[in-house]
């Protein structure tokens, strides 16, 4: 799961939703760039990086069934597995990263950012009171 | 930061911006917003998810 030099990010979000939310742009199957999605939701209760599959088929990903069903807070739910090249970031700075497993839903109601892989490589501070969220490169 | 201010129409609905914040296009189903962004040179839009304020997340 290779990735480009980590950056630190300082994002700033509207609270109206009142979760943290980040840009995120993904990479299609042909490996062109979709338009930067502004507002996928930062879950450190979610394990990977989750998509609604109406996504995942716009984007032409290959989709693997998962052999044991997904928890979620709704319940149990079926899920796909599959790997997705994306950036984070937005203005000029970004991270890519390339062949990272993902899961796949479908009725996933939001892009999920979760604990694999941007978990895993920056300290994350939420600043709910100021609308911010802080990532910090691991040392 | 300013503040986004909703139309009740585009509530729970995935949304493509330009850069002054206007909703050019906006559908329930998040493979045709993307989709339509295509038609937009690069950079030039961005894709927000709409919920209606209050809703919580668990």
């Amino acid at each position: 799961m290779p990735h480009s030099t980590l950056l630190k990010f300082i994002f700033t979000y509207d609270d109206q939703f009142g979760v943290p939310l980040i840009p995120i742009t993904f990479f299609r199957k042909d490996g062109t760039k979709t338009q930067l999605l502004n507002n996928a939701i930062l879950d450190s209760g979610a394990n990977e990086i989750t998509i609604p599959k109406d996504l995942a088929d716009m984007l032409g990903l290959e989709l693997h069934p998962r052999i044991n069903p997904v928890q979620t807070a709704g319940g149990l739910t079926e899920a796909y597995t599959t790997t997705l090249d994306f950036i984070l970031g937005r203005g000029g700075r970004f991270v890519q990263y390339t062949n990272v497993d993902i899961c796949v839903m479908d009725h996933c109601p939001a892009v999920l950012i979760g604990i694999h892989p941007i978990f895993k490589d920056y300290t994350i501070t939420i600043k709910a009171y100021q609308h911010k969220c802080i990532l910090e490169p691991k040392e | 930061m300013k503040k986004i201010v909703q139309k009740e129409k585009h509530i729970n609905k995935w949304v493509i911006l330009n850069k002054k914040r206007k909703i050019l296009y906006s559908s329930d189903n998040v493979a045709d917003v993307f989709r339509k962004g295509q038609e937009y040179p690069d950079g030039t839009v961005l894709i927000e998810q709409r919920f209606k304020p209050g809703t919580c997340f668990f």
